[in-house]
């Protein structure tokens, strides 16, 4: 077994091979376009807060997540996108600027190996995958959506 | 007092400094919108609407599921592939409220640690495993799958993203 770098692009009838990624890996989450791509962590273990932005022809380093993640969901585009869960199954989830990542709102309960998608990070969906051991299949689906929210200002 | 506090819609907390555009100070239960402020006379708070993302609970898929592969959107969603005891073939579509089996094609062959890209009604599906890697691709019309072209390498645990006709695939184990 290897990991792979490869990067291939389809156009509806074959694929073509293009540019390699940085690095190999494997198993991590991707979100955006053919031409505005986005690879986040995965394994190898030097892999797991790496992401790599493609422009349709050349894959470059973007911003790494805070967590080591791999075997979880991601979705959306490549400057507005969301990581959610690790193979520890934490419940922890990072938003995506094009730039940087930062801390969003814990889904209601870890899990991984659980597919996300969607074309934002204001909305998404992540849904099956395990926790606690291998033997578990979730059925569990779990939505991430925004909704406006009355907030009272403090000032402390 | 009217206006656009605009400086001010991100806070949660702290001084509100003085808007370049005029304050907006409304009155009790104003029209909500982003960004409005207003002070509430019943227990004399300053509070703003803000967009704010949260998750929650939804309904759940008709069969549980991991290694599995996603397209869509939160609105029109699809579900196939993935190991639920055995590596299963099944697709389920979601609605925006519950997933569904019935009209539902199922992949041509069962699979793993998939690839995928796509919409609802144009997806695809690459690579993946069971107990062997594959480089085969199939399309989903909306109701059933169908060949594609194949991989340059036989891969599973590889990523994708974009359309059925602008597909993008990167590494994977082979």
């Amino acid at each position: 077994m290897a990991d792979s770098a490869k990067t291939e692009e389809y156009n509806g009838t074959t694929w073509s091979d293009a540019n390699d990624l940085t690095s190999a890996k494997r198993d991590g989450g991707s979100a955006g376009t053919q031409t505005a791509g986005l690879a986040i962590c995965g394994n190898p273990s030097g892999q797991k807060q790496v992401c790599y932005e493609y422009d349709g022809t050349n894959w470059s380093t973007g911003g790494s997540t805070a967590t080591q993640r791999h075997q979880m969901g991601a979705w959306g585009i490549q400057t507005d996108a969301i990581v959610a869960g690790t193979s520890a199954y934490a419940a922890t989830c990072e938003a995506y600027n094009g730039t940087s990542w930062s801390s969003v709102d814990n889904m209601p309960t870890g899990k991984s190996y659980s597919e996300g998608l969607g074309n934002t990070s204001s909305d998404g969906l992540y849904h099956g995958g395990t926790h606690t051991n291998s033997s578990t299949y979730l059925n569990t689906t779990y939505k991430y959506a925004t909704s406006l929210t009355a907030r009272t200002v403090t000032d402390s | 007092m009217s206006g656009i506090i605009g400086d001010n819609t991100d806070k949660v907390s702290g001084v509100i400094s003085s808007p370049t555009g005029g304050p907006e100070v409304r009155g009790d239960n104003p029209s909500a919108s982003h960004g409005v402020c207003w002070f509430t006379t019943a227990d004399s708070t300053l509070k703003v609407y803000r967009n704010i993302a949260a998750w929650s609970t939804v309904n759940n898929l008709g069969t549980g599921v991991y290694a599995n592969a996603g397209a869509g959107t939160v609105t029109a969603g699809l579900s196939f592939g993935g190991y639920d005891g055995s590596t299963t073939a099944e697709t389920e579509e979601w609605n925006g409220t519950s997933w569904t089996t019935s009209g539902v094609g199922n992949l041509s062959t069962a699979r793993r640690d998939l690839g995928s890209a796509g919409i609802q009604t144009a997806a695809l599906a690459f690579g993946g495993s069971n107990g062997s890697r594959y480089s085969s691709t199939e399309e989903y019309n909306g109701s059933s799958w169908g060949s594609g072209g194949a991989l340059n390498e036989s891969v599973s645990q590889t990523r994708g993203c974009g359309t059925l006709t602008a597909g993008l695939r990167f590494g994977g184990e082979t």
